[in-house]
């Protein structure tokens, strides 16, 4: 089973980088999660079979059991990306919904051609969009 | 037991503020009160361990390997105070009547779980439960980058997050490497497994979780979200975040410093990337003119002076590091207040928009000095003894290139201050410079002022604190017989 599972991990990881690479953010939030499965495969894989954990019924093999320790640990991971991909999809779209194009740019630099008073209200926080 | 109250109150706090939705007044009332108590707890915490005794506490009487457990030792109750110090600060800066109500109404329940994240990383006795406060870490600064609510505010963050998430996801992959390995994640249970695992697969996975953390202390090349999100944040908020954010990847690296020196590689790639880190991070703030972003690719180099130091290996240069790692917090968030004060009284970010006039009164000019001078370590500030450290532990360590690079790095540290003097302090008003706005209130950075000084003239306590810390993070026994004998059910004994 392991071949399998590293060719899965190989796989995963390309396709991430590949789809991290690009600007628009969709495909930066897909790349993201193939990272993340790739990652969570080699935490699953990094398990020990035939734990050491009791959880064992009559007539089970230890060795056939899988490893609850790397299990929690994935399904803690699960549960953080599930959340981090929300996130990311949340400002893409309000990012949109701001005029702006779903993509990571180049953060902007310094005050530009802007006024004083807009500065001063940004700094000051009057002029806070919800 | 404080060790879950100083973890918990935080987290209450911030729910608490979240659910119940105060007026600014009110929300800034209960931060403040929670805040001294949060402090109170803090430096008691760092009394109790302060004669070398290890605090430790395992969550529901699972005694490590098996269950998770939080441990203070000297190391972290150094880290915990300084946050709740820095934490203090922000809160009084943080006024409605200066940076706005729904600012300061956001920004306290975030405040107060971004705490329980960071006091959650610096006392947990294990590297899994790490990453979980990572990640709360994580997505609470994302929240607070939010809180300005601006279209930069949102273009700066998202490549912020996206860089952390392959940060974390290769701190997970080490993770997974190193249980497989040894069959455990908890940082003592580790130290006893790893001296033992095959070398190359330890290789692998301590190199990954080096990335990561580099990549959250901010080292050339993985810097540039750094720059990027502190001009947007609020001004408290910012020097909040340039006082302990870096700091979280720096006592990651510190905690797992036992196992890089297993590997010889480890150590050196670490000396090389802060020398590399200390030099480009400087003239990177050279080449700025927005004074947030020009201090912001300061704390690259300077942190850059931290990871050389530690990257020694040896007590003298991790000792020096956490003394240098504590000053650089103290002064950058000083800095980052005098640079709310010259923003807003000029009206701009822009030191070229800046001029003389607005600089005016002589608290301004000495807290800038105080701050500048002690960043560029001049003899009677904190800067001095922490550099000077650092070099002392070059020297022994025979770090040749990496003391040369120090010491241009520190040569440029004066350029640029200098740089932000000429601009804000001397420059004659011009045409494109603007007149006088608003004021915010000078208390938090006076009192940021007096503790500079303080640590400057605390020196020595204060270093031999840090090399005691130092020793004890290398020889772990304490901590380990500590871990392992919280009172639990399971000890390793009876495992194995």
């Amino acid at each position: 089973l392991l071949p399998v599972v590293a060719l899965a991990v190989f796989l995963l990881v390309t396709v991430g980088v590949y789809l991290l690479l690009h600007r628009s953010l969709l495909r930066i939030a897909l790349g993201l999660g193939c990272l993340g499965h790739a990652v969570h495969l080699l935490v699953l894989s990094g398990g020990r079979w035939g734990a050491r954990a009791p959880l064992i019924k009559e007539g089970v093999r230890p060795q056939d059991v899988g490893d609850p320790v790397s299990q929690a640990f994935v399904l803690t991971a699960i549960v953080i990306a599930l959340a981090f991909t929300l996130y990311l999809l949340v400002g893409m779209a309000a990012q949109t919904r701001r005029g702006g194009v779903p993509e990571l740019a180049p953060p902007p630099e310094g005050d530009g051609e802007r006024e004083a008073d807009e500065i001063l209200a940004e700094l000051e926080g009057r002029e806070t969009e919800t | 037991v404080s060790l879950v109250i100083l973890f918990a109150l935080p987290g209450l706090v911030g729910i608490a503020l979240w659910l119940a939705r105060p007026s600014a007044r009110a929300s800034r009332f209960a931060s403040l009160l929670a805040g001294v108590a949060i402090l109170v707890l803090a430096l008691r915490l760092v009394d109790a361990t302060s004669g070398g005794i290890v605090l430790a506490h395992a969550f529901g009487g699972w005694r490590p390997p098996f269950g998770i457990a939080f441990a203070a030792d000297r190391l972290s109750a150094l880290f915990v105070a300084l946050h709740a110090v820095l934490l203090l600060v922000a809160l009084v800066a943080l006024r409605p009547e200066s940076h706005g109500e729904v600012v300061v109404r956001r920004a306290h329940p975030l405040l107060f779980l971004l705490s329980l994240g960071l006091f959650g990383s610096f006392l947990t006795a294990d590297l899994f439960d790490l990453f979980v406060m990572f990640e709360l870490v994580l997505v609470t600064s994302y929240l607070l980058l939010q809180v300005p609510g601006t279209r930069r505010s949102l273009a700066a963050t998202l490549p912020t997050l996206v860089i952390n998430l392959v940060a974390s996801a290769l701190f997970l992959a080490g993770l997974g490497i190193l249980y497989g390995i040894t069959g455990s994640t908890s940082i003592a249970d580790l130290g006893r497994e790893l001296p033992g695992a095959p070398p190359e697969l330890r290789r692998v996975a301590l190199v990954m979780l080096v990335l990561a953390f580099a990549t959250k202390a901010a080292l050339v090349p993985f810097c540039f979200w750094m720059p990027a999100t502190y001009p947007t944040l609020s001004a408290p908020l910012a020097a909040l975040f340039a006082g302990i954010m870096t700091k979280l990847g720096v006592y990651a690296l510190l905690r797992i410093m036992p196992f890089l020196v297993l590997d010889p590689l480890l150590p050196e790639l670490l000396v090389w990337a802060g020398g590399i880190s200390a030099l480009l991070g400087v003239l990177g703030a050279l080449a700025q003119y927005e004074m947030r972003r020009l201090l912001a690719f300061h704390s690259v180099s300077q942190v850059g002076f931290v990871v050389l130091a530690s990257g020694l290996g040896s007590v003298a240069g991790i000792g020096g590091a956490i003394f240098f790692a504590l000053h650089h917090s103290l002064v950058k968030s000083a800095l980052y207040l005098v640079a709310d004060e010259l923003e807003r009284r000029n009206a701009s970010r822009d030191l070229r928009r800046m001029d003389f006039r607005h600089a005016g009164g002589v608290p301004l000019v000495g807290c800038f000095i105080v701050a500048a001078f002690s960043l560029a370590g001049m003899p009677p500030f904190s800067g001095f003894f922490g550099k000077l450290g650092v070099f002392q532990a070059a020297f022994e360590s025979a770090a040749w290139v990496g003391l040369a690079l120090l010491v241009a790095a520190s040569v440029f540290t004066l350029a640029s201050m200098l740089k932000i003097w000429s601009f804000a302090f001397q420059r004659l008003p011009g045409e494109d410079s603007v007149g006088a706005g608003s004021r915010s209130g000078g208390l938090p950075l006076l009192a940021m002022i007096f503790l500079i000084l303080g640590l400057g003239f605390a020196a020595g306590p204060v270093q031999e604190y840090s090399s005691a810390a130092a020793g004890a993070l290398l020889d772990s026994s304490g901590y380990d017989e500590a871990v392992f004998s919280t009172p639990g059910r399971l000890g390793p004994s009876e495992a194995r």
